[in-house]
């Protein structure tokens, strides 16, 4: 049995959301553990998932810590920042942009100080999380990105839907 | 540095009750499930929710009630009051989130809420088959 992705394709509930999550999805497939290193992209699901099989997943940063086989740090600090901190402001219709760079400041300045060739599962959703709020800081903090970010940023381009309302990706 | 832990989390840690190894797929499992509660999307995930309780018994796929269902029964039980006391056919909900409510019910007697703070079911109503 293949592994298979699906990206999330509905406008709802935001953009930030939609692109976090599928910027997740891309980079499971992009830092999957050999044993699933064939994941099929499934097309015909406009949700987020994972299936396996009998087994599935809704959430991507579950899908991603599952394709790496990395769930260190989840009673960290950095998880719940990363997750209560920036995450939650995904889903708020009108996210206050000085806010979120406040935020997205402190996750770099405590916890996103590198970005190494092979990051962990928590680096990688404080990264997909704080990128997607401000990416100018993160970019202007990382100018060159590990090569699994780079295709995985290519991938989410070919698999997000493109709307215009205020988002800067 | 350890953020504060809940009364019930208290609670649940004196009942002794071991924490079981956990597959790659359990820890998976526990990965969404803090991820849906950390990043304030339970009542968005409810529907979700009530699928994956439809199929397990606890939100890892354990035996038994491990600290993320305590932690996400302290978000799902007061959502839990407040659908049921919001509408008045009471049956559609019941039908709705028929496996949210079930596990709720387990784990407030479990972890002894008080009665004033429990969700208060009605054991006898008549559900409507579930279409699976």
């Amino acid at each position: 049995m293949v592994a298979q992705i699906s990206f999330n394709k509905e406008a709802s509930p935001s953009n930030y959301f939609n692109y976090a999550a599928n910027l997740k999805l891309a980079l499971a497939i992009e830092y999957a553990t050999k044993d699933l290193k064939k994941i099929e992209i499934n097309d015909d699901n406009k949700t987020a998932q994972f299936v396996n099989g009998d087994f599935s997943l809704f959430n991507a940063n579950a899908i991603l810590c599952y394709a790496m086989d990395d769930f260190a740090g989840q009673d960290s600090d950095e998880f719940h920042y990363a997750l209560a901190s920036l995450e939650a402001l995904f889903r708020q219709k009108d996210i206050p942009q000085e806010h979120a760079s406040e935020c997205v400041q402190k996750a770099l300045a405590s916890y996103l100080t590198e970005l190494s060739a092979t990051p962990s599962s928590l680096q990688l959703i404080t990264f997909v999380n704080a990128f997607t709020l401000d990416p100018e800081q993160v970019i202007a903090k990382f100018p060159e990105f590990p090569e699994g970010i780079k295709k995985a940023l290519a991938l989410v381009a070919k698999h997000t839907p493109r709307t215009s309302a205020g988002f800067k990706h | 540095m350890k953020r504060a832990m809940s009364d019930l989390v208290a609670k649940f840690q004196s009942l002794s009750i071991a924490a079981p190894a956990l597959s790659k797929e359990q820890s998976a499992f526990s990965t969404q499930w803090q991820s849906v509660l950390h990043a304030g999307q339970v009542e968005q995930q409810l529907d979700q929710l009530n699928l994956f309780l439809r199929d397990n018994t606890f939100l890892v796929a354990t035996l038994q009630p491990t600290e993320t269902d305590v932690q996400l029964f302290e978000a799902v039980l007061p959502l839990s009051k407040q659908l049921v006391a919001s509408t008045k056919d009471t049956k559609d909900v019941y039908a709705k989130y028929r496996h949210v409510f079930r596990w709720v019910d387990y784990l407030q007697q479990l972890l002894q809420v008080p009665g004033a703070d429990q969700l208060a079911l009605n054991h006898d109503l008549e559900l409507p088959h579930e279409v699976v």
